[in-house]
């Protein structure tokens, strides 16, 4: 027993030993690395994937950023492996790009060529399909083709749930997927007719389900405590997932009047548990919640964006993201909160809310900063509890900031509102853009301190972010042509599309579904002379279509005969056109009384439906280290997100099951 | 001296991959479940997991979950029930719009439920459909690959409880059988 014992110690010493060796080669620069030396395969994998993280040769040039030493660790990793840019595939979003990067495949073969999927035989105001959802991949996943042999770990993965991996492997799903319980945070304002008007649908999550932004007014008959004598406070209940937060609005005279100075918060109404003025923050207190009827363990956090004048108050209620109904298995989320507290995955929501007023602009960085503070310490946590052999890690922040309205539209030069700022606002707008970037690769540095030398070490994105100057509301086009029928609903004052007379409708996110005798109300393909004619018309609409400033959105609509061969879409998961749009423009869907094509969008930045071969500013990075590779080698030409990993199986010698279409990066391995 | 020698072989070992790593569960010979015989596959997160494959692509994987008792395991299942029905109900669109807003499974694609209460077990069940993935969830006919019965047998008796993932072709009645054969014996 002793003996076994002295064993297991000498085993977990000379572990350390070597696995202190391994850090070394990482932790003392580049002149003492010595990891691509070895001409045999890595046998583990770590790959981070922030989403939306911009790199191009010409305005974030993250790869001189890093040589000048505001990214350590992306510079590590340049000098210890192969870099280079990346080009995301078509349509330039999210949930097309992570299935490309997770298959080496086109949408094509995948099956994901965007978020909502319509197919025929189904009404288009029901999507069958997510593109998120793990159910709508055809092919498998980098995280299927292992074998029960590796321990596996996905964070915050687009594309992950339901979970695929049912042993040896932990899933924590974040936001995506459309599985188990979503907690989304929530802003409680003063009710306001004019705010609630300008928001509108976007501060729905979803028609039916909860509002993001809630509106509500001070009742005297939520007072508390109940035998307390307050005179210059009103109070609040804001409700959220079956549990109740109260909220007391502590005024101050001022010249003039009142004012609200600070918010009082409480869960059981009788003990006050944290007082806060305008910007602060609380702790997290826990909270039981519902969801679907079971009691799940959370978090809340309490933070005042604005408290003022005319009683108004703007109130953040951030939830913990990660519960026992998102994760797999369910004690993981125990697991990991106790360790590194409760997840923030990512600032903001979708749709952004954090859009309408100055002070939001703070929040928003607060929550910039919280998000990347929980996921560099997750890697940590991540790697002590469950020693992955594969671990692949995306967070949502460089997205949601790059195409925020706060930045994108003011920091990149060929974004129209570029000039609206002066130079010495923007150079604050760059350093808080250098901030999330610093962020970031901090996470890379706690990466590779828990990487060992068997590991094979990526670090890319699935596209990057350009202005958007300009939101094209297609089917007001479409609807002045008399090509949609619609109706104002009286309860919501939304247009509501009648699908059997309408002909012709834009779908996101760069979908037109045409059929001359109706649209529903089950879509059908339909073929003919009828049907080309107005096909052919929509096109010659869409393509002499151009704004005030004489600059046409268009870039090409191609028919669903060619989408296969000319833009690698699976047809029967597109409409009858796909549309591309120019930079600076978005297609939206929006009907609005107004019937104006061309509007000022909230959002500055965008990814959606561009051509990002030649749009350097929608690349992304490309890094990678290991056994095999070289080290500090610039990658010569743009490689495509297909490419990835056909190059990460090569460099850990798996043969893929299936023949995916990205091809191997071969320069990059020291044996070609 | 000594020492540091036999720890540097050990280095060299681990890194050949010729010491298993301790973490890693041990995959035993085969253990009987429900009376077949099931082959231990690795678990990360402690619990310990099983698979059977059979003709026609049979592939059953099960489960142990702790459970102190009962309650506690009846309380599991409520939850995990709860989410895999999740899958299948009406949400939001991953990118919402005026016109776009829901994403909803047809009803001919969506599982049905059932449950019985036996003496010796209790079993509550989803049966539906897999992609060749094996994920729930395939709601168009062209994802469908799998039929899958998802659900959870709890035996009274051994207070044991076990989570299942049935998949069978969707043109056999695989499930029924594996149902009709449940058995808490070993």
């Amino acid at each position: 027993m002793r003996n076994q014992k002295c064993l297991s110690k000498l085993v977990i010493n000379s572990a350390l030993f070597g696995m202190s060796l391994a850090f070394a080669q990482f932790s003392t620069g580049a002149e003492s690395t010595a990891i691509a030396t070895t001409p045999s395969s890595s046998t583990k994998l770590s790959w981070f994937i922030p989403d939306g993280f911009r790199a191009d040769p010409d305005l974030f040039n993250i790869f001189q950023w890093a040589k000048d030493g505001k990214l350590p660790n992306i510079k590590r990793m340049m000098e210890s492996g192969s870099y280079g840019y990346s080009v995301p595939v078509f349509p330039s979003h999210t949930p097309a790009n992570f299935a490309a990067l997770l298959t080496g495949m086109y949408p094509k073969t995948n099956g994901v060529p965007d978020g909502p999927m319509r197919v025929e035989g189904q009404s288009l105001e029901k999507s069958a399909v997510g593109g998120f959802s793990s159910s709508a991949r055809r092919v498998p996943a980098v995280w299927g083709q292992f074998g029960h042999d590796k321990r596996i770990v996905l964070l915050s993965m687009p594309g992950s749930t339901p979970p695929e991996l049912k042993t040896n492997a932990v899933t924590i799903r974040g936001r995506w997927g459309g599985w188990g319980a979503d907690t989304h945070s929530v802003i409680f304002e003063k009710a306001s007719i004019e705010q609630r008007t300008k928001l509108a649908r976007n501060s729905r999550l979803f028609m039916q389900g909860m509002e993001l932004t809630r509106y509500l007014d001070p009742d005297p008959k939520w007072k508390w405590p109940l035998n307390g004598e307050e005179k210059n406070s009103s109070y609040l209940k804001l409700d959220l997932y079956g549990a109740s937060v109260f909220a007391k609005l502590q005024r101050t005279k001022v010249k003039g009047g009142q004012r609200l100075t600070a918010v009082a918060f409480s869960r059981d109404g009788e003990k006050t548990e944290v007082v806060l003025k305008n910007g602060q923050w609380s702790q997290w207190f826990p909270i039981e919640i519902e969801w679907n009827g079971r009691k799940v363990t959370s978090n809340f956090k309490f933070h005042v964006i604005s408290a003022g004048p005319e009683e108004f108050f703007r109130i953040r209620v951030l939830v913990d993201s990660m519960n026992s109904l998102n994760v797999e298995p369910p004690d993981v989320a125990d697991a990991i909160r106790s360790d590194i507290g409760p997840m923030v995955d990512f600032p903001d929501n979708f749709p952004a809310q954090l859009v309408y007023y100055p002070d939001d602009k703070k929040t928003f960085l607060s929550e910039v900063k919280q998000s990347i503070d929980w996921h560099r310490r997750s890697v940590d946590s991540i790697y002590s509890k469950y020693h992955p052999d594969i671990f692949i890690h995306d967070i949502y922040t460089p997205n949601q900031m790059l195409t925020s309205k706060w930045w994108m539209g003011y920091v990149d030069p060929t974004s129209l509102r570029y000039r609206d700022i002066s130079d010495r606002q923007r150079k604050q707008l760059w350093s808080e853009v250098m901030e999330m970037y610093k962020g970031i690769d901090t996470i890379v540095g706690k990466t590779l301190d828990n990487a060992d030398q068997d590991t094979l070490i990526v670090f890319s994105s699935d596209h990057g972010a350009i202005p958007l100057d300009s939101s094209v509301q297609i089917n007001n086009l479409f609807a002045k042509k008399g090509w949609i029928t619609y109706a104002i609903n009286p309860n919501t004052g939304e247009p509501s599309i009648d699908w059997l007379k309408s002909k012709v409708v834009f779908l996101k996110m760069s979908n037109i579904y045409i059929n001359p005798n109706g649209l529903g109300p089950t879509y059908k393909r339909t073929s003919g002379p009828e049907y080309d004619a107005l096909r052919q018309e929509v096109i010659a609409a869409l393509d002499s279509l151009q704004d005030e400033n004489g600059r046409k959105p268009l870039d090409q609509a191609v028919k669903w005969e060619d989408v296969e061969s000319r833009l690698n879409l699976p047809p029967d998961r597109t409409g009858d056109l796909v549309i591309a749009n120019r930079p600076g423009f978005g297609w939206a869907e929006d009907i609005t009384n107004d019937g104006k094509i061309f509007v000022l969008p909230l959002e500055s930045g965008y990814k959606q439906a561009v051509f990002a071969g030649n749009v350097r500013g929608l690349w992304a990075p490309f890094i990678i280290v290991g056994k095999g590779i070289k080290r500090d080698h610039a990658i010569q030409q743009p490689i495509s997100n297909i490419d990835q990993l056909p190059t990460i199986f090569r460099a850990m010698n798996i043969e893929s099951p299936r023949k995916m279409e990205g091809r191997v990066i071969d320069e990059i391995f020291v044996n070609r | 001296m000594r020492s540091l020698s036999i720890g540097s072989l050990v280095v060299a070992l681990v890194v050949l991959g010729v010491v298993r790593n301790t973490y890693a569960e041990q995959v035993d010979d085969p253990v009987l479940i429900f009376g077949k015989p099931y082959i231990r596959v690795s678990s990360l997160a402690g619990s310990r997991a099983y698979e059977m494959k059979g003709a026609d692509g049979l592939v059953v994987q099960v489960k142990e979950i702790r459970a102190r008792n009962e309650a506690v395991a009846m309380a599991f299942i409520g939850d995990r029930l709860a989410l895999f029905k999740s899958v299948f109900e009406t949400k939001r669109v991953d990118y919402p719009g005026q016109h776009s807003r829901v994403i909803e499974c047809p009803a001919e694609y969506k599982p049905q439920f059932a449950e019985t209460n036996r003496e010796d077990y209790y079993v509550a069940y989803f049966m539906g459909f897999a992609n060749q993935n094996k994920v729930a969830g395939a709601c168009l006919p062209d994802l469908i690959a799998y039929r899958h019965m998802y659900g959870f047998v709890y035996c009274k008796k051994q207070a044991q409880l076990f989570e299942l993932d049935h998949y069978s072709n969707p043109k056999l009645n695989a499930p029924s059988q594996f149902l009709e054969a449940l058995s808490c014996e070993p």
